[in-house]
């Protein structure tokens, strides 16, 4: 693990999505993780080698300026890997927004016990998901999470009420360029076919 | 008596010649069987672009020879005069007419390149239009063809943004 300062390391930001949380909202994926489970969907946000980097201001100011947005998602690579400056993130959003905050965390719930990071996950948080991937489990038809062992837990803070449903949800973004970005828990054949419209 | 000059200036295309004529204050026509009828436009034929201003051998006008708009008028420039329903149009010298219409043709060269440019950007504007529709029917139409129901939505950014949801 690596400190970044007063930055964030992060892998990608879509400031509008419809899938990984209630509503609309603005996702945050980061750079960075050790727990490196096996059949990881998203291996190229192991490394801790600078991605892009910015400063939790500038983070904090484009996440306030979204439209039309419910909430932050946050996940990654693993976002407590930078957590002393994801609380400073979650606690201003919480301060100057009426913003709802979802946590991906592959740490198991002993993990977050250990590291004491129980406290700021109730106070901060309104979903957090949490366990590792485990492969084996793999479940995409299981509403915001990979696979089962993983669950959803609604911190005493919490200020959602919605719960996961057993559908499969994808999100696809058709850029100007006609390049096109798929976001969420496809299978493989639905990558392929979408791979090939621009084929 | 008459003879032809060559211009410096290469007036090639008609529409933008056509409208230095009009910023120089010229009243261009271009002449048709009907205009010709009751014109003394002299030698000047079917598709010449004439002027208001005239000599001792009729209108001077531009015809055009290869890819190029001459002008022709009396070398002398004997008899000239300006032939308006304007008053304030008063006869200038055929190299300071020249010089002035240069001048004019440059300027809306430069409009007509303009608008080519901003016509073509247009084009491939529209292009781009329709192979991200085409590219946004196309995924609708698999993702469909394996069960998802489509919602489609904009981003921010206005680029288009299709949540595929199926029901186990």
């Amino acid at each position: 693990m690596k400190d970044y300062g007063n930055n964030f390391n992060l892998s990608h930001i879509e400031p509008s999505s419809h899938i990984y949380g209630p509503g609309k909202r603005f996702v945050v994926w980061f750079q960075g993780c050790s727990l490196a489970c096996d059949g990881c969907w998203n291996q190229e946000m192991w490394s801790f080698k600078d991605k892009h980097l910015l400063s939790k201001e500038q983070l904090l100011a484009q996440i306030l300026d979204a439209p039309e947005i419910q909430g932050v998602t946050f996940l990654g690579g693993e976002p407590l890997h930078q957590a002393e400056n994801l609380w400073w993130l979650m606690r201003q959003i919480r301060k100057k927004s009426n913003l709802t905050i979802f946590l991906f965390t592959g740490y198991e719930q002993y993990e977050l016990e250990r590291f004491r990071y129980l406290s700021n996950i109730h106070d901060l948080c309104d979903m957090v998901a949490i366990g590792r991937y485990l492969v084996g489990n793999r479940n995409i038809n299981q509403q915001w999470i990979g696979s089962d062992n993983q669950v959803i837990v609604y911190p005493d803070n919490s200020r959602e009420i919605a719960k996961s449903e057993s559908i499969n949800q994808v999100e696809i973004i058709i850029e100007d360029n006609e390049s096109i970005r798929i976001l969420g828990f496809p299978d493989e054949l639905l990558v392929i076919d979408i791979n090939e419209v621009n084929s | 008596m008459s003879a032809v000059i060559k211009t410096t200036t290469p007036f090639i295309i008609q529409s933008v010649l056509f409208k230095a004529l009009c910023v120089v204050g010229a009243e261009p026509k271009i002449l048709t069987s009907d205009l010709a009828s009751g014109l003394r436009q002299g030698r000047a034929i079917v598709g010449d672009i004439l002027t208001n201003r005239s000599d001792y051998n009729g209108i001077q006008y531009f015809h055009k020879q290869g890819e190029r708009w001459v002008f022709l008028h009396d070398s002398d420039e004997y008899s000239a005069r300006i032939e308006s329903q304007l008053s304030d149009r008063k006869y200038t010298a055929v190299s300071r007419f020249l010089t002035d219409l240069s001048y004019a043709y440059d300027m809306a060269y430069q409009e007509h390149v303009d608008a080519v440019a901003e016509q073509e950007r247009i084009r491939l504007e529209n292009e781009r239009k329709a192979r991200v529709e085409s590219t946004r029917q196309n995924a609708i139409a698999k993702a469909k063809a394996q069960g998802y129901s489509v919602k489609q939505s904009e981003t921010a950014t206005g680029q288009i943004q299709l949540v595929l949801t199926r029901t186990v």
